[in-house]
């Protein structure tokens, strides 16, 4: 009798360890499980801000193009109906598309002058000039702010990404004989073209 | 071995309960992380929307402004629900102490304007924005002023129908089609579907109804808020006065002295007097005739350089040249864009510059400018403008 309550004891014991034992594994299993749902679901997370990252990067980048367009257009704009430029005559209505050689002759010096204090307001970080094509090849910048910081070597280096450069064809009055000073021969008028250089 | 499964049944339930917690928990957690990201895509995406508004804005600005004499209606439909701030303080006294730009109201798109000069209402919200550039000239051109108004902003002019002067004439004209009525009194000014009523005093005399200070507003006109109703007053010396309704009144607002209106040519589009109806006040109009002042002052400075460049000239060429002579003769000993020069400098230097007797001489040394060119124009030489 006593035997035989030992043998049930132990039966029981070992069928409750084993019950035990797989009650573990199923456990093991689901956490196993879980683990693996979670590592899913970060890494989808992962990709997905990866994603909306790398969309946002270029997005803002085709922005930060459209700006530099616009402002460069803008710029190309006021430049060319700049009082300090255009030809006038008298009361009459402005020439269009038309710079004044006499005025251009001293006009980076003014601008330079009042470049802080106003044209950085207009014109900000860009190089405006003036290309002459007839009646012979010469050039006069206007406004020259370009973006610049200085390196470690203590240099200063350009600071800008890309240029958005705008062309524009003028003509080019000259009532003081700078093309004949220049050329040999006398000609009121030249031409050429503005170029408004955006740095950004 | 009852107890077993009961011990069991309660750890069953136990789980159950603790799952459907876990569950509402985490769902709740993911629909708050939704519900915050729908948030504020919906705040940036306002903000990109008025950053937007104003930089459309700012490029129509910038072209409006160099379309000389041209009148532009712009389409604003979509903005109706917004209200569009145009504001110009000079804080602190000169040129350099100017805050300036315009922006939606309620957000923080705001686009600087510290060089151009923009005489618009202190708000404008309508579905049609009206934008005119007029060429300030002082002889030369020097800035083109950007009068900008809107659909619903109406201007009642009080006028004598009898009157010859001509910029009432010119000004009859040229807003046939913008919103301006000549009336001869005030009980003829109604609200109508106005935003704003601006009234325009030309009536010097006075012989109809006319603005004064402490004087009553329109009685019909009571129905609008207090920045709905304002009025500028034009004097028989070419002055201005503006005035802000206070309760039932009208209020002086520049208590400093009337504002002398600087131009040489009153009787051509004069684009300063034109920027006295569209600008939102006193403050308003000085802050961007200062804008004009400094620009006068770079572009005489030009000017002053192509002169030096023509006395060069001439006196090369007028040693065997006898009408070359004439022009050096001319040019010989003036000083006329210098001293319009410093005129402009010690305009912009000081608001209090602006309004002593001391800016006023600008007129004076733009006058001898101008006789200067006509004599140069008048034998043929090379112009200085």
């Amino acid at each position: 009798m006593k035997t035989c309550i030992i043998i049930i004891v132990l039966l029981y014991t070992k069928l409750k360890i084993k019950k035990m034992l797989l009650r573990k594994k199923k456990g093991q299993m689901q956490m196993m499980e879980t683990i693996g749902v979670l590592f899913i679901f970060f890494i989808l997370v992962v990709f997905g801000m990866i994603f909306y990252f790398k969309y946002q990067q270029i997005s803002f980048q085709e922005k930060q193009e459209e700006l530099v367009a616009t402002r460069a257009m803008d710029s190309t704009l006021i430049a060319l109906f700049l009082p300090e430029l255009q030809c006038s005559r008298s009361g009459a209505e402005a020439e269009d598309n038309c710079i004044d050689i006499s005025k251009l002759e001293g006009l980076n010096s003014v601008m330079s002058k009042y470049s802080n204090e106003y044209y950085f307001n207009i014109f900000s970080y860009s190089r405006i000039y003036v290309e002459m094509v007839y009646p012979t090849n010469y050039n006069w910048v206007v406004y020259d702010h370009e973006k610049t910081k200085i390196n470690d070597a203590g240099d200063e280096v350009p600071d800008w990404e890309f240029k958005e450069p705008t062309f524009f064809v003028v003509t080019l009055r000259d009532e003081m004989n700078f093309f004949g000073d220049l050329t040999g021969h006398d000609s009121t008028y030249g031409f050429g073209y503005l170029v408004v250089e955006v740095y950004s | 071995m009852t107890d077993i499964f009961k011990n069991r049944g309660k750890n069953g339930q136990m789980t159950m309960t603790f799952n459907w917690i876990y569950v509402l928990i985490a769902g709740g957690i993911i629909l708050l992380f939704f519900v915050g990201l729908v948030v504020k895509q919906k705040a940036s995406s306002e903000q990109k929307l008025s950053y937007d508004i104003t930089r459309i804005l700012e490029s129509i600005i910038t072209a409006a402004t160099v379309s000389e004499q041209t009148k532009n209606f712009i389409d604003t439909s979509g903005l109706v629900d917004y209200t569009i701030n145009f504001d110009c303080e000079i804080d602190g006294g000169s040129f350099k102490n100017i805050f300036s730009g315009y922006g939606l109201d309620t957000t923080s798109a705001t686009v600087e304007t510290p060089i151009e000069a923009i005489f618009a209402p202190k708000k404008v919200s309508a579905p049609e924005i009206v934008v005119w550039s007029l060429p300030y000239e002082l002889p030369f051109k020097v800035i083109d002023l950007l009068m900008l108004t809107s659909s619903n902003t109406k201007y009642y002019v009080l006028a004598d129908p009898s009157s010859t002067d001509s910029f009432l004439t010119e000004l009859q004209n040229i807003t046939d089609d913008l919103n301006f009525e000549f009336v001869e009194s005030f009980d003829e000014m109604e609200v109508g579907s106005n935003y704003h009523i601006r009234i325009v005093d030309f009536d010097y005399l006075p012989v109809f109804d006319t603005i004064t200070d402490g004087g009553p507003i329109p009685p019909l006109l009571e129905e609008l808020s207090e920045d709905q109703v304002s009025a500028v007053s034009f004097m028989a010396d070419g002055t201005v006065n503006y005035y802000y309704r206070e309760e039932n009144d009208f209020q002086i607002e520049n208590v400093w002295g009337a504002i002398h209106i600087f131009s040489l040519d009153p009787e051509e589009r004069d684009a300063a007097k034109y920027g006295t109806i569209f600008a939102g006040g006193a403050d308003e109009y000085m802050c961007n005739m200062m804008k004009a002042f400094k620009r006068l002052e770079i572009v005489s400075d030009v000017y002053l350089d192509k002169f030096e460049q023509l006395k060069e000239y001439y006196t090369e060429n007028g040693v065997h040249d006898l009408a070359n002579q004439d022009c050096r003769i001319f040019l010989e000993g003036d000083n006329s864009v210098e001293n319009l020069h410093a005129e402009a400098k010690t305009c912009v230097s000081d608001v209090a510059g602006y309004l002593s007797a001391g800016c006023t001489n600008i007129e004076g040394a733009a006058i001898l400018v101008k006789e200067l060119n006509e004599n140069l124009y008048n034998n043929n030489c090379v112009t200085l403008y």
